[in-house]
């Protein structure tokens, strides 16, 4: 006798597999270090997974409107020139530049999340506006990815996960004398590999927000 | 092969498709049976001799997928709880809305994960008939469907 229901589901099943033991012993060992040793979690990752961590230096503007940030990347060989600004109203936006090339956009980016409030019981909900932990965008050439974004003061690590399970991370780094309420900011290259998650760790080495490199928070890219 | 890497190989994408509903996509619930099986990497020696590996990692996943929607108890599943894209086969999406939300589970672990009725009572902690019950249920539903389709 044929199972209706066996063929209808099978029609629906997503027969995709993007397994990766390589991340669930990656995770694994995230959680044995926090444990042990919190504030070495996101140093205990990179290590494992043979990554490294960029050290980006940070200069720093504040205009009338807005914090303005600029680092240097080395992505592919070539000296990139990161310019990130962050302004009242919550938006951030970049630019990039690399030698004997003009400046080019670099993508825009509200830095807020619509959070359903259930009010009446659970019956009805708003949407309030909240500013995740952090946020970024990032350009994409044929080989890889190179990110750049913004954080709450809270992130003082961003790590990436990159398809192939390897962890790549770095120091966000906020203006100096900014207080506790500073944006912090980041860049990360990834030179052959795309990203499938983003994770924000505080500076005890707690996961504060793990999202998915196409999802709801990181979601926009550029081609410059 | 270590057993659970076995298990995971085996049954990734199966809990991965049972867990998208509950969890309301498919990145969200990779995301569950990856840190599913984390824990139970991290965890093995709280495996109880009597338990299967697949029963107890498909616990540990259902507690983070719970965790995930904010809730702790299997029978907190919200009623419209239903497969991912209703639109896809309304019929079907509408027939296992007729099961009680937390039995829903049997089915996406029967015909997602492929799971056995033995399998599927040890993993949700019910009776082999409750499992046989449900999924006649189920079918008795969408026949219903089916019918009122037609007619």
């Amino acid at each position: 006798m044929t199972d209706v229901l066996a063929e209808r589901f099978a029609a629906l099943a997503d027969q995709r597999d993007d397994s990766s033991w390589l991340d669930v012993r990656r995770r694994a060992r995230v959680r044995r270090g926090r444990a042990t040793a919190a504030v070495v979690a996101v140093a205990a990752v990179v290590c494992v997974a043979g990554a490294y961590a960029a050290a980006s230096t940070w200069l720093f503007h504040h205009g009338p409107d807005s914090i303005d940030a600029t680092t240097h990347v080395q992505f592919h060989g070539v000296d990139w020139k990161i310019y990130l600004s962050v302004t009242p109203d919550r938006a951030f936006c970049a630019a990039l530049t690399r030698p004997g090339q003009k400046v080019k956009p670099g993508g825009c980016n509200l830095w807020v999340q619509p959070i359903p409030l259930f009010v009446q019981g659970g019956k009805s909900f708003k949407l309030v506006l909240s500013t995740p932990p952090f946020d970024g965008l990032r350009y994409v050439d044929g080989r890889g990815e190179l990110w750049y974004g913004v954080a709450q003061a809270n992130i003082t690590h961003i790590a990436i996960t990159d398809t192939s399970g390897r962890v790549r991370s770095t120091a966000t780094a906020a203006p100096p004398h900014a207080g506790t309420s500073a944006r912090r900011f980041w860049a990360l290259p990834l030179p052959s590999s795309h990203a499938m998650f983003i994770s924000g760790y505080d500076a005890k080495g707690q996961l504060v927000k793990r999202t998915n490199a196409d999802g709801n928070s990181v979601k926009f890219y550029t081609r410059p | 092969m270590e057993p659970l890497e076995q298990l995971y190989r085996d049954r990734y994408v199966g809990f991965r498709n049972a867990l998208a509903p509950l969890v309301g996509s498919q990145d969200a619930a990779r995301d569950v049976v990856q840190e599913a099986f984390a824990v139970a990497l991290r965890e093995q020696r709280k495996l109880r001799r009597h338990s299967s590996l697949a029963a107890w990692v498909w616990r540990i996943a259902l507690r983070i997928a719970l965790r995930e929607r904010g809730r702790s108890r299997v029978d907190e599943l919200p009623n419209e709880l239903t497969i991912l894209d209703p639109h896809r086969d309304p019929v079907l999406a509408e027939a296992i809305r007729t099961l009680p939300p937390q039995r829903r589970l049997v089915i996406f672990l029967r015909y997602f994960a492929d799971c056995s009725y033995a399998e599927i009572a040890e993993m949700l902690e019910i009776s082999e008939g409750t499992v046989a019950a449900t999924l006649a249920q189920a079918h008795a539903a969408l026949k219903d469907n089916l019918a009122e389709v037609a007619g």
